[in-house]
């Protein structure tokens, strides 16, 4: 394949996430976006408007045949994912694709298969994995930090309803689209925390055993249609286990990805970028309760100063992690490095969050109180 | 205009008896909005409300008055199919709703779809005699204006929306597009309402013209110029009138009260009956020179920090001007039904009670 100097790229769906993408686009180098798509016009004129490019589009496949980019990024309801996907893999396109990845598994393997037959790229918007403490966790644990394979994981995702262009939108609206998702409300916002985990995880099907139910703001508001809380086990081939908690009840929310090994163990805080090394204390006896929170107070400095050496280098965007995650899909296009995300992780990832929907389905969560039906094993279900 | 009667001269636009949409109805404005056309007496007034939204306002209103004049209809305006059943037989239609927050496509989509919608909804009714679009000071730049000179209808509207970086003003000025498109292209009939800053009980911030607490103390930047301030209800009886009153088609009206206070009285006065805290006065020429230097890092670090201020933000806020009432008062018979003293009164002391 020519190594292109620019690579043309068209963005579909021009809601409230394209602002980001475009955002980022324009700061990349050797991309350059050239046509928008969106079925409602005057959406994609303002995005038009905005970043002055010039081709709008309001038919996908209109704007392929006419534009051909070599790249598409797909930032619609998660509805429609799979059907632009496949539309643009088919045309040749590159593809860059919003999460949730798609709304099933089966839609996601297609897709991954696909993209392989075309050798083409595709990737899923988990940028919260290219954020600049994730990179620093990535980097110590293949630096042997843990001192061997992961033995447990625990990524905590916090959410406020409050939001206001999303929370309160679903929670006002009905007909919202999120709600039609095969996994609802959670459908939308889980994969950034499934994803931290999938990536350390081994095998293609874990265990999951998964409890899910309405918070109390939701059963006040008689919204238990909906589920906002997760806590979800998950086991892989290797024997690493791994906790998934997403919660809406915390007021200091957090999301954090927790790594313990054998010898050492990592503490991943997105919220406010760090990673925090914990190894076993050397002191004995009273002197390890003196000595040993100044090693935590020692590690909170380090990333504070890490931070603020990264933000003086302007290398600390508030989407750096968008940016960053782009930049890598675009070297692997460019000068057929790998991809960011490997495709075994985007679909581990999918299927864990199709068991702990599976699971959704069996709940009974009438009064506030909660009742799990049945535990359905992921891989089970796929013998 | 002599409140709390209906049509004194006999020369409105709408009959008592005619149907009357207030879209955003749930609002804080939208539910004054209400409450003044039940004063005046109108019997027939459709509230749209957002499904499942806040109607504590609306409601602690309709209490007031009789039921059986009014009615609440769930819808949102992104749908085309609510538009129509909102608009179904309306003689006067009074849009309040609008899109808000930091997000560019979220304020577009709740200004300009929404208000789009809602105009197809119009034309395919075809009783419509005022579209009354509540618009909003957000879409004026003073930035060529001197500092200290008369801020009225004539101001120009924002022409550097790039460099102004304000989703909220972004979405009305393309909102205030729309509707002149429709009334060019369709012969919609419209007004057009310009709301400084609305204030009263339920308004919890102190205004942005003000200060600002956004680094953990407040900066008072408002220095001794005035604010633009409209209470509430003052607000509500201006918005009323732009749809009832004959001959104002096409017309822009800009909303504040008469006896503004300046920044430096609003917040001595403020401290002095809410709350005390401390504050550091920021000279104009500082902030300026701050947001000045923000929107070059900005640009210089590829938005590392997003221009969020920038200087044609911090003249609109912060640069200091007189503001007029008087088209309002002379061609709408607008007068300030609560004198701006009873207003900061009232203001003080919902704030001080929580």
């Amino acid at each position: 394949m020519d190594k292109p100097t620019q690579i043309r790229v068209a963005l579909i769906g021009c809601g409230f996430i394209a602002d980001q993408h475009l955002d980022q686009l324009r700061h990349l180098a050797g991309v350059e976006v050239v046509a928008l798509c969106d079925q409602e016009e005057l959406m994609a004129a303002q995005l038009a408007d905005r970043f002055r490019i010039r081709n709008v589009f309001t038919d996908a496949a209109r704007m392929l045949r006419e534009i051909q980019p070599a790249a598409v990024h797909i930032t619609t309801p998660a509805q429609s994912h799979f059907p632009l996907a496949k539309i643009c893999l088919e045309a040749g396109c590159h593809v860059y694709l919003e999460k949730p990845f798609t709304e099933t598994t089966v839609q996601a393997e297609t897709l991954v298969n696909l993209a392989r037959e075309k050798n083409l790229r595709l990737t899923v918007g988990h940028n919260l994995q290219f954020s600049p403490e994730a990179i620093r966790l990535r980097q110590l644990v293949h630096a042997g930090f843990l001192g061997g394979p992961p033995i447990h994981l625990e990524s905590i995702q916090c959410y406020s309803h409050d939001e206001p262009t999303y929370g309160k939108a679903v929670l006002s609206d009905p007909n919202h689209w999120v709600r039609r998702l095969p996994g609802s409300l959670i459908h939308n916002l889980i994969s950034h925390g499934v994803a931290k985990l999938a990536e350390f995880l081994t095998g293609d099907y874990p265990r999951v055993s998964a409890l899910c139910f309405s918070s109390p703001l939701l059963v006040r508001r008689k919204q238990t249609d909906l589920i906002d809380e997760v806590r979800a086990t998950i086991h892989d081939d290797l024997g690493t286990t791994a906790f998934f908690l997403f919660t809406t009840q915390l007021g200091a929310g957090t999301n954090e990805l927790r790594i313990y090994g054998p010898t050492g163990n990592l503490i991943l805080d997105n919220t406010n970028r760090t990673v925090l090394r914990v190894r076993a204390s050397r002191q004995k006896s009273y002197l390890r309760y003196f000595f040993a929170p100044w090693g935590y107070a020692r590690e909170h400095a380090r990333n504070s100063l890490q931070n603020v050496r990264q933000f003086l280098h302007s290398d600390f965007h508030m989407d750096y992690g968008m940016r960053k995650l782009m930049e890598l899909f675009y070297r692997g296009i460019r000068d057929n490095a790998p991809d960011p995300i490997p495709a075994d992780d985007i679909l581990r990832t999918s299927r864990i969050m199709d068991a702990i929907f599976a699971q959704m389905h069996a709940r009974n969560a009438s009064d506030g109180r909660f009742a799990m039906k049945g535990m359905l094993n992921a891989a089970a279900d796929h013998q | 205009m002599e409140n709390g009667q209906f049509n004194p001269n006999g020369s409105w636009i709408s009959r008592q008896g005619d149907p009357i949409l207030v879209t955003g109805a749930g609002g804080f404005v939208g539910s004054r909005v209400v409450d003044c056309l039940l004063r005046f007496g109108f019997e027939r007034i459709r509230c749209l409300v957002r499904p499942a939204g806040d109607l504590n306002l609306l409601q602690a209103t309709l209490v007031q008055h009789g039921q059986g004049r009014y009615e609440i209809v769930e819808g949102n305006l992104l749908s085309r199919r609510d538009c129509e059943k909102a608009v179904q037989g309306a003689v006067i239609v009074y849009h309040l709703v609008a899109g808000r927050g930091k997000s560019f496509p979220a304020c577009f989509q709740g200004s300009v779809i929404t208000t789009r919608n809602l105009l197809d909804a119009v034309l395919g009714e075809r009783m419509v005699r005022r579209f009354v679009n509540v618009s909003s000071f957000a879409v004026y730049s003073n930035y060529r204006l001197k500092r200290g000179a008369v801020w009225d209808e004539s101001c120009p509207l924002e022409d550097n929306l790039a460099e102004r970086h304000d989703a909220y003003a972004y979405g009305k000025i393309k909102q205030d597009e729309v509707v002149r498109s429709y009334h060019q292209k369709h012969g919609v009939p419209f007004s057009v309402v310009r709301p400084g800053i609305v204030f009263g009980p339920g308004k919890e911030a102190i205004p942005g013209f003000v200060g600002m607490d956004t680094f953990g103390f407040f900066m008072h930047l408002g220095g001794g110029h005035p604010v633009p301030l409209t209470y509430v209800d003052n607000c509500a009886d201006a918005i009323v009138l732009a749809g009832l009153v004959p001959g104002v088609e096409g017309e822009v009206f800009n909303v504040v009260d008469d006896a503004l206070p300046t920044s430096r009285q609003f917040l001595r006065e403020y401290k002095r009956r809410v709350r005390r805290f401390r504050s550091v006065r920021i000279p104009y020429w500082l902030a300026y020179s701050m947001c000045h230097f923000w929107e070059r890092y900005s640009s210089w670090s590829k938005a590392q920090l997003p221009p969020v201020f920038n200087r044609r933000m911090c003249a609109f806020a912060w640069k200091g001007h007189r503001y007029s009432n008087q088209k309002l008062k002379d061609q709408l018979g607008w007068t300030p039904r609560v004198p701006m003293k009873e207003a900061l009164d009232r203001y003080f002391r919902s704030q001080k009670n929580g």
